[in-house]
């Protein structure tokens, strides 16, 4: 639930309680308030009609007034109540609330009755409520407008930031600027988000420089193992058993550096560095990627269709683009059958490779990530198509990995997305 | 024909040094920015073989101050930094060549010798062995003077055994050398089996000496012996 939403729920809840709540109060209070004034009233009327007998005046006015004389003295209190009473004229009955008084005047016993309609305090009492329930609801509603409006305005930082933060990303090398505000709690977080970003950055920076210069003090040594190996190839062992050996030096010497050039290749193109880049005829460079691996298909019986008529010329680094289409041949012959077909096609700035192979057993845009591989396999470092896709990332332009039964299918738009 | 080898990493410097002085070259070795400069200033080298980042120097400025006192040498470039501005901008000093560490020796051995051919001999750049004449311009083979068709992987692979004969040659350097980089991902090196094959059969069938030996578990050799 979203902050804002989440501060008018409870606002909601709470001014809904209070307002049922004071509506009762409201209710109760008016009620007795009402009450009080009905018994006054009835109480001087009773008073007043006592004060006509008095003067030998008797007036009744039934339901209303009603004066009974009695034949023995009544020493019942005063009494009020509430009662029916069937009225002919309407013929219904009405509540009434009446006040009972025994009282000698004169020597005469009365009992006297005066009463009032409660029809008209009903009425009266729904019409309070009806006013007073709008007035709430109406001030419910504004003041929940205003509540919102400011809690938008107090949080614009917030969330002016919070965007800010979604797209922050170590790759790009700078600490997000943050909105400052004028509320204090958000200052620290801003603060102490801006702190964390910079040293997540500086951590970042200190990590990829080590693996650089990892890889790049890694060179030496190799070359050094890479040389001694080749001298001692020069002494012709005559035991299979040695140069077996030698071999495994020198094969797996040779892996690791490939690997460290992959890696070294890998973080410069993360790091977006500049590479020249000039017009390139696409088919061109497709056709000889395609022949260079041409004796590798031969010997695993595979065979390449190319299909290149494309006039399409890419911007691109010319080391780049070599790297691209071998990477992605290569591909296409490692993860082939014996006997398999490669079809290469380019079609406008859209190149399509279409190779023969196993099932996958992970979705294939899997594959465009470092190390992913079904089978681990002495020939594959696993680097390839991830640097294939940086490649595409860097120009922009889109690379997809798909499986159609039986075809493992790589399509790429040399054609920049915008 | 003298050399001069610019490496501070001693041990990488000795084992090459050991590696080509089998040419009869003779060999300089420098191993800082100070000693190298005083060197070129004393000596005259055909070739020198510079590593571009030095503990006390720029290779770069080495290559410039080499090129003022010595506009024949040939000078390739040893760097450990795969970097593309440090190619273009090292080529256009002067340097000839640029290799990156680590290579294979065999490698280094192909690139100063058909750097010292192309300074040497402008124009008619060719080799002979007995029977066999190599013209590398034309890229043509004749063997007893009648041409001998070789296809463009078969004529690499002979010009690369002849840079390097008498050598053992391991397969990873032959397919890094005549496939490129990219082919030497693949760990089925059968397709060097047969394109040797095939080159053998021609030599034989056009009455040449089989010099190409096989090196059990290893790769192969061209030997005159």
């Amino acid at each position: 639930m979203k902050l804002l939403n989440k501060i008018s729920f409870y606002y909601i809840i709470n001014t809904a309680i209070l307002f049922v709540v004071g509506l009762f109060a409201i209710y109760f209070s008016v009620d007795w308030i009402i009450s009080e004034r009905t018994d006054g009233q009835l109480r001087d009327t009773s008073k007043e009609v006592r004060l006509q007998l008095s003067k030998g005046i008797r007036t009744e006015y039934p339901p209303l007034i009603e004066i009974e004389t009695l034949a023995k003295e009544n020493n019942s209190k005063p009494v009020f109540e509430d009662t029916t009473i069937y009225l002919e004229a309407e013929k219904e009955s009405e509540i009434y609330r009446q006040f009972t008084v025994y009282k000698k005047i004169r020597d005469i016993n009365y009992k006297i009755t005066v009463r009032t309609s409660l029809i008209e305090k009903e009425d009266l009492f729904s019409a309070i409520l009806i006013i007073l329930a709008l007035i709430l609801t109406l001030l419910l509603l504004i003041l929940f407008i205003i509540n919102r409006y400011t809690a938008r305005e107090v949080f614009k930082p917030f969330y002016n930031n919070l965007k800010k933060l979604e797209i922050f990303s170590l790759h790009k090398n700078t600490t997000p600027i943050l909105d400052d505000s004028n509320i204090d709690e958000f200052n620290e977080l801003k603060k102490s988000l801006m702190d964390l970003s910079e040293k997540a950055l500086k951590e970042y920076r200190s990590l990829k420089e080590f693996s650089e210069d990892l890889s790049h003090e890694l060179q030496t040594p190799v070359a050094v193992i890479k040389a001694k190996t080749e001298m001692l190839l020069q002494k012709e062992f005559a035991d299979n058993e040695t140069n077996e050996n030698l071999q495994a030096i020198i094969s797996n010497t040779d892996r690791l550096d490939k690997l460290n050039r992959s890696l070294i290749l890998l973080a410069r193109l993360e790091a977006a560095e500049l590479f020249p880049s000039r017009k390139i005829l696409l088919s061109e460079k497709l056709t000889k990627a395609a022949e260079n691996y041409s004796d590798i298909a031969n010997s695993k019986e595979i065979v390449l269709h190319v299909n290149a008529k494309s006039n399409y010329e890419a911007e691109f680094n010319e080391n780049l683009i070599d790297i691209l289409l071998s990477n992605l041949i290569s591909n296409s012959i490692k993860h082939n059958i014996t006997g398999g077909e490669i079809f290469i096609e380019l079609r406008d700035s859209l190149l399509t490779i279409k190779n023969y192979g196993k099932e996958p057993k992970q979705n294939p845009e899997n594959y465009f990530k470092r190390f992913s591989y079904d089978e681990k396999s002495q020939n594959s470092l696993g680097l390839g198509l991830a640097i294939a896709k940086k490649i595409c990332d860097l120009y922009k332009i889109q690379i997809e990995y798909t499986f159609e039964k039986p075809f493992h299918i790589v399509k790429v738009n040399f054609k920049p997305a915008n | 024909m003298k050399l001069i080898l610019i490496e501070d990493e001693r041990e990488l410097s000795k084992t090459i040094s050991s590696y080509l002085k089998e040419e009869q070259y003779k060999i300089d070795n420098a191993y800082s920015y100070s000693e190298a400069s005083s060197l070129i200033n004393i000596y005259e080298y055909d070739c020198a073989l510079v590593d571009l980042m030095l503990p006390d120097g720029n290779g770069l400025d080495l290559i410039k101050k080499i090129k003022e006192v010595n506009r024949q040498c040939g000078i390739i470039i040893i760097s450990a930094k795969e970097s593309l501005d440090d190619k273009i901008y090292g080529l256009n000093t002067g340097a000839d060549d640029y290799i990156t560490k680590p290579f294979h020796l065999a490698e280094l051995n192909a690139r100063i010798k058909s750097l010292i051919r192309r300074k040497l001999f402008d124009g008619g750049n060719q080799i002979e062995i007995n029977e066999l004449k190599i013209d590398i311009d034309k890229r043509e083979l004749l063997i007893n003077h009648s041409q001998v068709e070789l296809t463009r992987r078969e004529f690499d692979l002979l010009l690369f055994f002849i840079s390097n004969k008498e050598r053992v040659l391991n397969k990873e350097a032959i397919v890094e050398h005549v496939w490129g980089d990219n082919a030497s991902a693949f760990d089925n090196y059968d397709f060097v089996y047969t394109h040797v094959k095939n080159l053998r059969k021609k030599l034989k069938e056009n009455d040449a000496a089989d010099y190409i030996k096989s090196v059990y578990g290893i790769g192969y050799k061209f030997t005159l012996k």
